[in-house]
């Protein structure tokens, strides 16, 4: 089974989408070369988020799927065999066409779909898709209209979807689990409706959305820009090459532009689970399914885990390496292989025929051997090119894009040219220090944004997001310890994660080491993780500072007992 | 499929109205009257009287007489609403048990809902003779200012009635689905009603895909009619004053004389454009002199004297436009609802506020009524594609420290939907919170409305402000509100759904529940002793009609005497029954008459 890739067919409409940065970098993946879950391996994202991504695109006619190249041949054996037993070509569909939008999407169990209740199957899978959903899209997605919509069409949208979950349409039926679940999505889409269906809330609304967006257009811009079929997209494969682009690609782009996103990832990466069956090639016909039993993520770095070295990659010098640095190992031999697909179509060369025995292709009548030989000498020869263009030039040639677009005040594309830049010579100080430079300006830049943000987002109690947006404000505004405290008081009212927040509220005291508030702060958040000494101290050096403040006065007379 | 009844319970009148067809039909009561007397009364010989029947032996009857109970239901003893009752109605108003309001009539104390549910019953029985079946299920409409307790004692009168109110919803929502149903288009629409008492201004969505849905409520529950008639007795009273010096105030009849004149005149100037006041011997002077009061009302004066009242309503309409978002030309449609709407004044002034002429398309006594049957149908009958998206009434929160009132939902949130916030403990070492669930708009707790309460105990001993308690409100769509606080620390959970009080205990309203069904088990019997009696009166009557023929025909016979002797004997045995009024005995006599009576057509027939 051999899925179909997605393929950009109207970069410039990019920009229309409602796109935070985290899908701006899943979009600049698409190349119409990889397939969806390569584009998740290669972005460092999950699989289900890259499927959303790609299915709004293909949604709104940016994107459509194209029939796969196929992939280059490469060894089936597991690790432990590679040695007795030298490689064997064993054909491996890889990249499962997503399911169309509007299907299950792998977001549940669907055990939940079976529940005894009297509730339409058509209806709980709509109920369903959008409840799982529901943090992860704005107002607009949830009501699925288009950000310029009016009033009438959202008015609409959203009685459509009250003629589905809200539980009077139901009116006496059973509905079991599903009664809540209509409820949340119901009070959902009234917010989003309220917002959106008010002049001065949907304003408020769009300033909001705008700013966080617009820290991606200059990236879709990036994106769409004619250099990206060119020299832009083979750095980028060359990169993949490099074994020090690899915690890039694990952290899922280490840059700040990038790294915010609507949706933090959620989920910690996946522990790879080397006896996961399910994910050896031999079964990977029945993955789509196994997909749909299991999160996304842990099957995608199962699938990885598992996926062995390519043929035409010089043999890793580790025959059983450790867990830890099988993953990292695993998704830089599935980066080789796609780069090396990427590279053989970019030459303009025809890609390597598939190796499956089809008693029609030319590619039957050859032994399995030879035919192997035949593209691991076409690989090498591609990766001898590519190194070719690899030149201290191109860090040159980045850093000059880097500069130029600073001085157009495209600061989101400088800072992604100088990463590019930093990624290709990762040992040059004077590189690093550029992209510092430019990755301060672009803070700097962006902080009144981000502080709107943030206020809005606070305004609106979604503090785990505000929280995020002040430590941004915070990097543009080095010195200030309002923004660093403020997000460490949102990381507490979310009941985030504690350990950020002590780190934000201890540079925060250490800016001012006289401000009773921010060791108030860091106080709370030591009582709040439990850690007593801690706090009192933190408290202490509060009540020393400021002896009138109550709330100091309570906490540590509560700690001291 | 249940069919699912409307009923508008309103002050002084109700109306019935139900589904067929697909469309939302009116049901008129044996009179022939679309509209029944929200009244009740019980006669000398203890017998029940409900509607038209009730109103006719009103002035004969006035203290066992009850109207506009429903200016009392729900609310509490001590109520300024009931103080004024009490001053005004010549039905005598008690205290309940439990703080509620009591109506004695005769002997027998009844709970207002009791009273109500006997104009509910009423109702149903209307709409029952009209479909030939039973009816179970109602939705009832309430003035949208109705707190949940209103709410509650409402449904537990329709309980009483032995129906099932599986929805209450407002009057002016009602009145807008009645008005959009079936149209096939989108509008914001505000229903503007002004009842007797109150003033209440709705704004709606409608739209083609068959939603309706609720923008905001808003309203004044003093201003209606009745602030409007007091207009015209004060300046009655203050003209009688300067031509006589004496103060009609002070004497009781001549008030409710003042108040009945000042009610017909303000009616009739909605038609006319002067009218006059003619209350003769309405006092006497000190010198034992009667006196009358003549006085000619303009339109013109009566709007001088109530543009005030007019501006008022409109000045709401704007806030709540201004609150809900809302320009006046947002809004394409205006429906008025309620009596006073038929002022022309105010229809002017509405006219003025929206820049558009009020829709006059709907009938005010009947729309409601229509409205509450289509709810009905949407939430029952699957074939109804169409779905209400109703707010809530007013503000629920809690009680916080300094007697303040925390607001949880707002007024005006669309339902089903939840809300929760966090408090803290305010003593050092408290153990325990007492959560006092309020539903109203004022800021002080003390002047909101208690729903329920409930204490969350075993929290950590820690000083104020240390313990963190989340609390959640919660609204489904059938208006049932549920709170959960939850010691956020420990995890420690208490929940309540909060079951508003009507006054009445669960025990009293099945006792009453079953004496209502008696008292229509009995009634239905009445009604069978009713029918035979008077088809034994018509068989009678026509059975002696036909007795000369019969005995020419066959009375020179042996056998034809013997069977007109026996005929005699079956009528003589049903006049005697019939005199003596027994129900049951006299069903059989009927038989005897109806064979009688088939044999004497034969005969006669024959010859």
């Amino acid at each position: 089974m051999s899925g179909a890739v997605p393929r950009i067919v109207a970069p410039e409409r990019l920009v229309e989408m409602p796109f935070g940065p985290r899908e701006g970098w899943i979009a600049s993946r698409i190349d119409g070369l990889a397939s969806v879950d390569e584009i998740a391996a290669l972005a460092g994202v999950e699989l289900a988020e890259v499927r959303r991504v790609v299915d709004l695109l293909v949604e709104r006619g940016i994107c459509e799927w194209a029939p796969p190249t196929p992939p280059p041949p490469r060894s089936s054996a597991p690790p432990e065999d590679r040695a007795s037993r030298p490689s064997t070509v064993v054909p491996r569909s890889i990249g499962t066409r997503p399911p169309p939008p509007g299907t299950s999407r792998t977001l549940y169990d669907p055990a939940e779909l079976e529940e005894d209740c009297d509730v339409e199957p058509e209806r709980r899978r709509t109920i369903l898709d959008l409840f799982y959903r529901l943090d992860e899209l704005d107002h607009y997605q949830l009501l699925g209209v288009p950000p310029d919509a009016d009033r009438g069409r959202i008015r609409q949208a959203y009685f459509a979807l009250s003629k589905i979950v809200h539980p009077d349409t139901l009116f006496g039926k059973r509905l079991g689990s599903y009664k809540a679940k209509m409820e949340a999505v119901f009070r959902r889409i009234t917010e989003a409706y309220e917002v959106l269906g008010n002049r001065r809330k949907r304003e408020e609304y769009d300033a909001y959305l705008s700013a966080r967006r617009s820290v991606l257009v200059g990236g879709a811009a990036s994106v769409a820009t004619p250099e990206r079929t060119g020299l832009v997209h083979r750095e980028a494969h060359r990169r993949q090459f490099d074994d020090t682009a690899a915690p890039i690609l694990a952290s899922g782009g280490a840059d700040d532009a990038l790294s915010h996103g609507g949706a933090p990832p959620r989920q910690p990466a996946a522990p790879t689970d080397l006896e996961t069956p399910a994910a050896t090639p031999e079964t990977s016909p029945s993955l789509p399914s196994l997909e749909s039993a299991s999160p996304p993520g842990s099957t995608i770095r199962s699938d990885l885990a598992t996926a062995p070295a390519g043929g035409a990659t010089p043999p890793h010098p580790d025959a059983r390496p450790s867990p830890s640095s099988t993953r990292d190992s695993a998704v830089q031999t599935r980066a080789r292989e796609v780069a090396a697909r990427r590279l053989a179509a970019a030459l303009g060369r025809p890609p390597p025929t598939a190796p499956q025995p089809r008693p029609s292709a030319p590619a039957a009548t050859q032994s399995p051997e030879t035919n192997r030989r035949d593209l691991a000498k076409e690989l090498v020869s591609a990766l001898a090119e590519a190194a070719a263009l690899t030149a201290s030039s191109r860090v040159q040639s980045q850093l000059e894009a880097a500069r130029r677009a600073e001085a157009e005040g495209n600061l989101v594309a400088a800072v992604n040219a100088a990463r590019m830049a930093v990624a290709l010579a990762p040992d040059r100080e004077e590189v690093r220090a550029e992209h510092g430079r430019l990755r301060q300006r672009l803070a700097e830049a962006q902080a009144d944004t981000y502080e709107r943000m943030a206020r809005y987002e606070e305004q609106s109690r979604r503090y785990a997001e505000a929280a995020v947006s002040w430590s941004r404000v915070a990097e543009g505004r080095p010195g200030d310890p309002m923004p660093l405290l403020r997000a460490a008081e949102c990381l507490l009212e979310a009941r985030g994660d504690l350990q950020r927040a002590r780190d934000l509220a201890l540079q925060a005291a250490q800016m001012r080491p006289d401000d009773a508030a921010a060791h108030r702060t860091l106080g709370r958040i030591y009582v709040a993780a439990g850690m007593t000494a801690s706090a009192l101290r933190a408290l202490e050096t509060a009540a020393r500072l400021d002896p009138d403040d109550g709330v100091v006065k309570t906490l540590l007379r509560e700690l001291r007992r | 499929m249940d069919k699912v009844i409307g009923i508008d319970l309103g002050t002084f009148n109700s109306c019935v109205a139900v589904m067929e067809g697909g469309a939302p039909v009116v049901i008129a009561n044996r009179g022939g009257y679309k509209v029944t007397p929200s009244m009740v009364a019980v006669t000398e010989a203890g017998k029940r009287l409900v509607g038209h029947i009730a109103k006719r032996q009103a002035v004969t009857n006035a203290e066992n007489t009850v109207y506009a109970a429903k200016r009392l239901i729900g609310r509490k003893f001590d109520s300024p609403q009931v103080k004024n009752a009490i001053a005004t109605c010549p039905y005598r108003i008690v205290e309940g048990p439990h703080g509620d309001v009591r109506v004695k009539l005769r002997d027998k104390v009844y709970s207002i809902p009791e009273i109500s549910a006997m104009v509910l019953q009423e109702m149903k029985l209307i709409a029952e003779e009209y479909l030939g079946t039973d009816v179970r299920k109602a939705v009832v409409t309430v003035p949208a200012y109705f707190n949940d307790g209103q709410r509650q004692a409402t449904k537990d009168a329709g309980a009483i009635a032995g129906l099932d109110v599986i929805r209450i919803i407002n009057e002016p929502t009602a009145a807008a689905l009645a008005y959009g149903f079936g149209k096939q288009m989108d509008r914001t629409v505000a229903v503007y009603d002004l009842g007797g008492g109150t003033f209440d201004i709705s704004i709606l969505e409608i739209s083609s895909q068959g939603v309706f849905r609720v923008v905001s409520t808003a309203g004044d529950t003093f201003l209606g009619g009745e602030d409007f008639d007091q207009r015209i007795i004060d300046w009655l009273i203050q003209g009688f004053r300067e031509e006589h010096g004496i103060d009609l105030r002070s004497d009781r009849m001549a008030l409710q004389r003042l108040k009945d004149a000042a009610e017909k005149a303000k009616c009739e100037l909605s038609s006319v454009v002067e009218t006059e006041i003619n209350l003769p011997f309405i006092i006497s002077s000190n010198r034992n002199q009667a006196l009358h009061l003549q006085r000619v009302l303009t339109r013109a004066q009566l709007e001088a004297l109530t543009a005030d009242l007019v501006d008022r309503t409109i000045r709401i309409c704007e806030i709540t436009l201004e609150e809900a978002g809302l320009d006046k030309r947002d809004i394409e449609d205006v429906i008025l609802v309620g009596g006073m709407t038929r002022m022309p004044l105010v229809q002017a002034a509405v006219a003025k506020c929206f820049e558009r002429e009020p829709c006059k398309g709907v009938h005010p006594d009947e729309v409601v009524a229509l409205g509450a049957a289509i709810q009905g149908a949407a939430l029952v009958d699957e074939r109804q594609d169409m779905v209400l998206l109703d707010v809530t009434p007013h503000t629920l929160g809690i009680m916080v420290v300094g007697g303040y009132f925390e607001e949880l939902i707002p007024q005006n949130s669309t339902v089903p939907t939840s809300r929760s916030k966090i408090f803290t403990t305010v003593r050092d070492n408290q153990t325990a919170v007492k959560i006092l669930v309020l539903q109203g708009e004022s800021h002080r707790a003390e002047e909101n409305d208690l729903l329920g309460e409930f204490v969350l105990t075993g929290l950590r001993r820690a000083p104020a402000g240390q313990v963190e308690i989340e609390v959640t409100f919660e609204i489904d769509a059938n208006g049932i509100v549920s709170v959960h606080a939850k010691d956020l620390e420990t995890g420690k959970e208490q929940s309540i759904t909060v079951t508003a009080t009507s006054g009445l205990t669960q025990e009293e309203i099945a006792s009453m529940v079953e004496d209502a069904r008696q008292h229509a088990v009995a009634r239905r019997a009445d009604e069978q002793t009713e029918k035979a009696r008077q088809e034994a009166e018509t068989l009678l009557a026509q059975i002696e009609k036909l007795f000369p023929d019969v005995e020419k025909v066959v009375g020179a016979s042996e056998f034809g005497r013997d069977a007109l002797d026996k005929a005699r004997a079956v009528v003589s045995r049903a006049r005697s029954v019939l005199e003596r009024g027994d129900g049951t005995a006299l069903a059989e006599h009927v038989e005897a008459l109806q064979r009688t009576h088939r044999m004497f057509r034969g005969v006669v027939g024959r010859g």
